[in-house]
């Protein structure tokens, strides 16, 4: 048998073992086994394990219930389950061992919150819970009331300081924007129905808000229902508060509509939330539409400082409606993008008199430093996706 | 005969190909998922939705055509069977000769005359058969 | 196979089913934007996609070869499918019947995917997304019920809002909170979300989508936010307040927006002001949930006050509200708070008593 095993296996073997295979290499084992191994004779002292608490018994929290080597047991209501798998109780109660007929296999042990409570307890009936805490009185324990009232856990604690300074900062912008607009209101337009400064109060509050929710991005008729209905519900709560009669109250409320209506009308915000005068969407599609002819026409004579000089808020003429008042942001920048920045004439892979004319005007421009030549033109190296070539290109130097 | 405890060189298993094939195995379960996967196709929306609309298309398109060949047949059967019982009643003799499994293999054609189907026969050789 | 058997119908082929907006059919139905329904129906040789603004991308960009042949071919026959479906649809006078017709013949149609799969699904544009339409109201349960249908059941069950509040759930329609009053932000909150009392200090707007098939002009709804974390110090326990019920509230499918502009009487749709989270010191997370109802019938709210109005704040049991007004829960949200430093002064503008405080142990 051993032979023709070996002899099957030969071919596998290495090289200088084939064929030799008839020939024996007897190796004997140095060891030698002694005695029998002792193992099986150590044993470990009993680990206590099995019930500490019987069905029916009154527990405490914390106490345990069961020790245990796996989950003999399940933790079912109000009893939680250790790393070595104790069962212990987390409400004082009463213990019950119990079977639940979600887990047909499993048996569970809980704790029942008083003796007439049956677990498993029903399972779309409300959870019996136990609050647990105590009241703490102002008047018995002042000292207490004062130590838990004041306590923060500590990140909290720690964020503090910062949150307070966000909040001054925030509050501090927010009087700024107030005084903004509240010149702006006097100043620019005049509003006569704006008589007392209660009324001036609540309109900067109304616009406060509103740009508030223009700037988180509400459409404008809701944000304008959201600002007038946060007053109206500020109100609502001040007249309640201070026990005012509803007739009061809805005198107030006819103001509030009557201002925040008078408001809607004569101002509306850029597109950088700045307060500007009302422009209806109709105005403001007139606008556009002379703006775009305007810019067509300067691009068409290739007049680039004019066209600068529009979109520059700061360099507009006076007395002209300025482009953020009536542009989208996104409007704003496409056309940008389309009369300033676009390339007029560019010689794309140029030839070596042309190259040789562009560094001939670069040299002299160096020569003469005082001279600062910036509409000249240069050489700039672009990829192109087509062809998938380099190109040497000429461009303008405005048109960049 | 006497047992000697012997000692060789630990060898490797015989088949080398299934050692390949079991270091693939092992090389590709290492690599993740994502890397395994085809690399998805880098579609605008509109090519997408396109690519949606023909997929859908194709999809109905070959349901429909299975449903068809289904009922087809579904109906050459129920006309067989129609046809097999009528023979039961017009002559028991044939039908017995009918229903019973042919056991005459040929040797040309080569194991009988095959019912024409859409797909060539597993066996497509039968090379025990020998002349009576 | 495929280009043969259609070479014949494509010939005859006129202006389909798909294309005839002349009578009723809906212009949410195809794509308002005209460059791309043109790329989309009929690309020719070259023509880019025009969501690539980019000019070197659209260099770089190709489309899929033969594409544009064989869409053609599709899109003919799944047009003929549809027109097939309409054809039936004349004869069939069932309304359950027709809606599951309307579906299956729009449900291919590559302008209404495109519709659907590329604008926003919860604030619609109905010139997009027309929920209206039953084909969109399908799409629409199909996405929510892959995600925020899941999370919402996942929510409400982990925080044991089911069965603290109501039995179960069978969610029917998606309800999605935020607090614009507030907070002046647009933000939809997440079921199981933390808020903190600056931001609930004012009532949310409720968003509730229908999907099923129902009569929109007689509908009536029941919206109802308890709390069943209030605690109840005599009983070592807690019992359910009702902070908010607004009932009689009337929906369509896209203006669905809850809030004081849907109140048509304010005595018959408001039932119990809101009553904002205040939660008390060391007392314990509080889960608000939200919960929308179909009504059976009209609500008469003076009626329901004069029994029930001393039960709203102490101890409401919304089971027996809803068994005993004939309500069936639709949806639901729930979002949690926290006792924070700002709770002080919630309670000052509401007017409330200072809030109690219990030891940071439980004994």
């Amino acid at each position: 048998m051993i032979f023709e095993l070996i002899k099957n296996n030969s071919k596998n073997l290495p090289s200088w073992r084939q064929g030799n295979s008839a020939v024996f290499t007897q190796i004997r084992s140095s060891t030698k086994k002694a005695a029998g191994s002792r193992t099986s004779m150590k044993d470990s002292a009993g680990r206590r394990l099995g019930p500490k608490k019987y069905e029916g018994q009154n527990v405490k929290i914390g106490e345990i219930i069961m020790r245990q080597r796996g989950t003999k047991f399940y933790p079912g209501e109000n009893v939680g389950i250790g790393k070595d798998h104790t069962i212990y109780a987390k409400e004082p109660g009463v213990v019950r061992y119990y079977l639940d007929p979600f887990h047909p296999k499993r048996k569970f042990i809980g704790v029942s919150l008083s003796r007439d409570i049956r677990l498993p307890t029903p399972h779309f009936e409300p959870t019996v819970r136990r609050f647990g805490h105590l009241l703490v009185s102002k008047k018995k324990n002042p000292k207490l009331y004062k130590e838990v009232s004041e306590f923060l856990p500590r990140k909290t604690e720690l964020a503090k300081d910062d949150i307070l300074k966000g909040l001054q900062q925030r509050e501090e912008n927010r009087t700024n924007l107030r005084n903004i607009f509240k010149t702006f209101l006097q100043e620019e337009i005049k509003l006569d129905s704006i008589k007392n400064d209660e009324d001036l109060e609540l309109c900067l509050d109304y616009l406060i808000r509103l740009r508030l929710c223009l700037k988180n991005g509400i459409p404008l008729s809701e944000s304008q229902f959201n600002a007038s209905y946060y007053l109206e519900t500020l109100q609502k709560l001040q007249n309640r508060r201070l026990k005012q009669s509803s007739e009061e109250l809805t005198q107030q409320q006819e103001k509030l509509n009557q201002l925040t209506k008078l408001i809607n009308q004569s101002i509306s915000f850029d597109n950088n939330f700045n307060i500007v005068k009302f422009l209806s969407q109709s105005d403001k599609n007139q606008l556009r539409s002379k703006l775009i002819e305007n810019l067509k026409a300067l691009k068409s004579e290739s007049k680039y400082k004019e066209i600068q000089q529009i979109f520059d808020k700061s360099k507009s003429t006076e007395g002209e409606v300025p482009v953020s008042s009536y542009l989208t942001k996104s409007e704003e920048v496409s056309l940008r993008n389309k009369y300033l920045y676009a390339v007029t004439n560019e010689i794309v892979n140029p030839t070596l008199e042309q190259l040789k004319e562009l560094q001939k005007k670069n040299s002299s421009n160096k020569k003469n430093k005082k001279v600062k030549n910036k509409t000249g033109d240069i050489l700039i190296k672009r990829y192109n996706y087509e062809t998938h070539h380099v190109e040497n290109v000429i461009r303008q130097r405005p048109s960049l | 005969m006497s047992k000697v405890f012997v000692r060789f060189k630990r060898t490797q298993p015989a088949t080398a190909a299934i050692l390949h094939a079991q270091k693939m195995a092992t090389q590709l379960s290492v690599i993740t998922a994502s890397r395994k996967a085809p690399r998805l196709l880098k579609l605008r929306p509109e090519d997408l939705i396109r690519h949606q609309t023909v997929t859908k298309a194709w999809s109905l398109f070959q349901a429909e055509e299975r449903a068809e060949q289904e009922a087809q047949l579904r109906n050459q059967y129920q006309s067989t069977l129609d046809a097999v019982e009528l023979l039961q009643k017009i002559s028991p003799r044939l039908y017995k000769s009918v229903t019973t499994p042919d056991n005459n293999i040929t040797v040309f054609p080569r194991g009988g005359l095959r019912t024409p189907t859409e797909y060539p026969p597993t066996i497509v050789w039968r090379y025990q058969i020998k002349p009576n | 196979m495929f280009n043969r058997s259609f070479s014949l119908s494509s010939k005859s082929y006129l202006p389909g089913v798909w294309s005839n907006f002349n009578s009723v059919r809906s212009t949410s139905l195809s794509i308002p934007f005209k460059p791309t329904k043109d790329y989309i129906l009929n690309k020719t040789a070259g023509s880019k996609p025009p969501s690539l603004k980019k000019l070197s991308n659209k260099i770089k960009y190709q489309s899929p070869e033969g594409l544009d042949e064989i869409f053609k071919l599709s899109y003919n026959y799944l047009e003929n499918n549809a027109k097939k479906i309409y054809d039936k649809l004349e004869s069939t006078s069932d309304l359950k019947t027709r809606e599951n017709l309307l579906i299956q013949a729009e449900i291919n149609n590559p302008e209404v995917q495109y519709n659907f799969q590329y604008s926003n699904k919860l604030e619609n544009n109905p010139n997009l997304i027309d929920y209206e339409q039953p084909i969109y109201r399908y799409l629409g349960k199909k996405h929510w019920e892959s995600y925020s249908q899941m999370l919402l059941m996942q929510r409400l069950e982990t925080l044991h809002v089911i069965p603290d509040t109501m039995p179960t759930l069978d969610p029917k329609a998606e309800v999605n909170v935020r607090f614009p009053f507030s907070t002046g932000l647009n933000l939809w909150i997440e079921p199981g979300d933390t808020l903190s009392s600056n931001t609930t200090s004012m009532e949310p707007s409720i968003k509730i989508q229908e999907y099923d098939l129902i009569d929109t002009t007689k509908q009536l709804y029941t919206i109802l936010i308890v709390n069943p974390d209030n605690v109840d110090i005599e009983n070592d326990s807690y019992y359910t307040s009702l902070n908010y019920a607004l009932t009689n509230i009337k929906l369509s499918y896209n203006d669905n927006i809850v809030d004081a502009r849907k109140f048509t009487n304010l005595k018959q749709n408001l039932l119990v002001d809101y009553q904002p989270p205040v939660p008390e010191k060391n007392a314990g997370q509080q889960r608000f949930s939200t919960w929308v109802f179909r009504q059976k019938d009209i609500m008469n709210n003076e009626n329901i006050l004069s029994k029930y109005a001393n039960k709203f704040k102490s101890n409401f049991n919304i089971r027996k509200f809803a068994e005993y007004n004939n309500l069936e829960a639709i949806g639901a949200h729930v979002w949690r708070s926290e006792w924070d430093s700002n709770v002080a002064n919630v309670r000052n503008i509401y007017g409330m008593p200072q809030g109690r405080v219990f030891t940071r142990e439980r004994f």
